[in-house]
């Protein structure tokens, strides 16, 4: 069954078809959630609170969309506006690492060290959580600027140069691990 | 387009990205050709984003197992898209409840009239049939005399409450006018052209007023006065008529019955009121066929017992010259059985449809209650997720079959959660919760919950 199928059931009042739904997204969501938040529980609740207000504005939803950029900017909304919150700003990230490379995801995540992970997840979290939000949108999520912007409330020129700050830094952070990286990447590869 | 240093890093990111306007990208395209340095920061660019998708979740193990589970348990039930079933099914309910008590009361009443006019015709003997009182005499008469009554044209005026009869009035008139008798035909079937625009008391039989005056010297001097004066003199092809066949197909649908019981009685009174009426009059063998129809009892014996009178009736009247009227007891009784069918028909279907959309929405219910009860949380988060799901579940569905249960098993999730985590606000919550439960006066599990309660105490 097709997303617009249960969708279109879930629009009628069927909470198992948007259960179904949930199941399909909730990894990409939590994801986008923990990336920008960097903690698990306050994820898991934004990950939740992202699907009931979808379930709360589907009415408005069009079948004929896709529904994961849609999901994921609410989440991503969601985030940002709770590290932007006092209480977030009462209660920081904490040390430990909620990330850790997945073996094998990609050419370049394999072969990154454990100290360049490590140095990656330090960098990410001491972007403020707009760029990383913005970062995350599409780096990860693959939102165009016009969709970030629309979830965020921002310009697209500011989605632009957050995002370029972002890179900015973490290359600058990641550079001499991305390099070594880089050329074990393209040697595996020949 | 490059800037004062002669590289192109600012615009590097919304290039990586394809977001740069299309002369800007072809320019860094360009300059990325000839510049090394800034082909390498590109480069790098790149790899941060596949580094930051590279990084993996670090969930706790089996954290989306449950996950939509706890996102449907927090979603507001759909009480207003459940409301519409709801409303459909109890409207239909209620539509039967209204419906079905006035059709049966119709049918006892209808039913009740053919009896005596079955009798008639096998044996008149009373003397209101020897006098023309009742159609059922007709029968026997062989000739409708110019006394009988023509009860048809009365029914109009009293059952005006009930628009599905008030309707078919006017055409049960047509239909049973010429049921009457040969000469009575012409005034009859003017007065029931006429009968709509009549007041109540003028549109009292005609043909039985004109008995009933005939017989007490007053000659039938109202009659006149209800013949329109364009009114078609003959009855054979009266302009306004109906088709035989209409008129046939259409007599199921009238008022027969109220038309018999009302001639006598008006005769009698004319003060008296349709009810009374109803009460005291006699049924017609014309009016039986009108009122099978309605009776919509083709299986009552009473029933079938009048149309034996009723269908007997017809080549007696045939033979008298009534060709037309020949049809309408005769044809009504198909058409009435039909009639009724379809009624019948559609009431089931409604019955039916209700019913469907009562079990689906039962069953729905049962499935979320099924998919609840075969969770199996293990961690404290599952506890207070299964807690919470169980909550609204019962929240949801307040008045069901598994409400009791539901509201049990919220109480048994928050016991457990403490139990699994230890933490005073779980406690709390599941003493609160018990106590609301046991509050309750349609509460069936008290003592097991009293339990739950025992050994929350007995762990503090």
């Amino acid at each position: 069954m097709t997303d617009a199928d249960l969708l279109a059931k879930a629009q009628g009042g069927n909470l198992f078809a948007f259960e179904e739904i949930v199941k399909r997204y909730q990894q990409r969501v939590y994801r986008v959630a923990l990336r920008i938040v960097r903690r698990h529980d306050v994820a898991d609740d934004v990950a939740q609170e992202a699907f009931i207000r979808a379930h709360k504005a589907l009415a408005t939803f069009e079948l004929g969309r896709p529904f994961g950029p849609w999901i994921c900017r609410i989440a991503a909304n969601l985030a940002v506006n709770h590290v932007r919150s006092p209480e977030a700003r009462e209660d920081p990230l904490p040390e430990g690492h909620d990330e850790t490379p997945a073996a094998g995801a990609s050419p370049l995540g394999g072969v990154l060290s454990r100290e360049a992970q490590e140095v990656l997840e330090r960098g990410l979290a001491a972007l403020p959580a707009e760029q990383r939000a913005v970062l995350v949108l599409r780096a990860v999520e693959e939102l165009s600027y016009k969709e970030i912007a629309e979830a965020l409330g921002l310009s697209i020129g500011t989605v632009m140069s957050r995002l370029f700050r972002a890179r900015e830094r973490l290359a600058e952070n990641l550079g001499p691990y991305l390099g070594d990286a880089m050329r074990r990447v393209r040697r595996d590869e020949a | 387009v490059t800037a004062a240093d002669g590289h192109v890093d600012d615009r590097l990111s919304a290039y990586l990205d394809g977001e740069l306007p299309a002369l800007e990208q072809a320019a860094v395209e360009t300059h990325l050709g000839s510049c090394e340095a800034c082909a390498g920061r590109l480069g790098q660019l790149a790899s941060v984003d596949e580094a930051v998708r590279a990084l993996a979740l670090d969930t706790p193990e089996g954290y989306f197992d449950d996950f939509a589970a706890r996102v449907r348990g927090r979603l507001d039930p759909p009480r207003k898209r459940a409301l519409p079933a709801w409303t459909w099914a109890a409207a239909a309910v209620l539509l039967l409840a209204v419906v079905t008590p006035l059709t049966v009361r119709r049918l006892q009443e209808e039913d009740a009239l053919p009896v005596p006019a079955a009798a008639k015709v096998v044996a008149p003997t009373s003397k209101a049939e020897r006098n023309g009182g009742s159609a059922a005499s007709r029968p026997a008469d062989g000739v409708a005399s110019p006394t009988e009554p023509a009860p048809a044209v009365v029914p109009i005026v009293p059952r005006a409450p009930e628009p599905a009869f008030q309707d078919a009035a006017p055409e049960q008139e047509e239909a049973a006018s010429p049921a009457s008798d040969g000469r009575a035909d012409a005034p009859r079937h003017r007065e029931a052209a006429a009968a709509e625009a009549q007041a109540p008391a003028e549109k009292q039989a005609p043909a039985e007023a004109k008995t009933r005056s005939a017989a007490s010297g007053d000659g039938g001097a109202r009659k006149p006065a209800f013949v329109p004066p364009s009114a078609p003199a003959g009855f054979a092809a009266p302009p306004a008529a109906p088709p035989p066949a209409a008129a046939a197909a259409r007599a199921p649908a009238r008022g027969g019955p109220v038309v018999q019981n009302q001639a006598p009685v008006q005769a009698q009174s004319p003060a008296r009121d349709a009810v009374q009426d109803e009460e005291l009059g006699k049924p017609s063998t014309r009016d039986e066929g009108g009122v099978r129809p309605f009776a919509a009892r083709p299986s009552s014996p009473d029933s079938e017992g009048v149309a034996g009178a009723a269908v007997p009736a017809a080549p007696e009247e045939a033979a008298a010259g009534m060709a037309v009227a020949e049809g309408v007891p005769s044809g009504a009784a198909p058409e009435t059985a039909r009639q009724q069918e379809k009624d019948a028909g559609a009431a089931a279907a409604r019955g039916r449809n209700a019913v469907a959309m009562h079990k689906e929405v039962a069953g729905a219910e049962e499935a979320q209650f099924q998919r609840l009860l075969a969770e199996r949380p293990r961690s404290l988060q599952e506890f207070r997720a299964a807690r919470e799901a169980w909550r609204a579940f019962s929240v949801g569905h307040p008045a069901g079959p598994r409400a009791d249960e539901a509201r049990v098993q919220v109480i048994a999730m928050g016991a457990a959660a403490w139990r699994q985590g230890h933490d005073s606000d779980d406690a709390a919550l599941a003493r609160r919760d018990a106590a609301a439960y046991l509050a309750r006066t349609d509460a069936v599990q008290g003592d097991r919950v009293r339990r739950v309660l025992a050994d929350l105490d007995a762990r503090r």
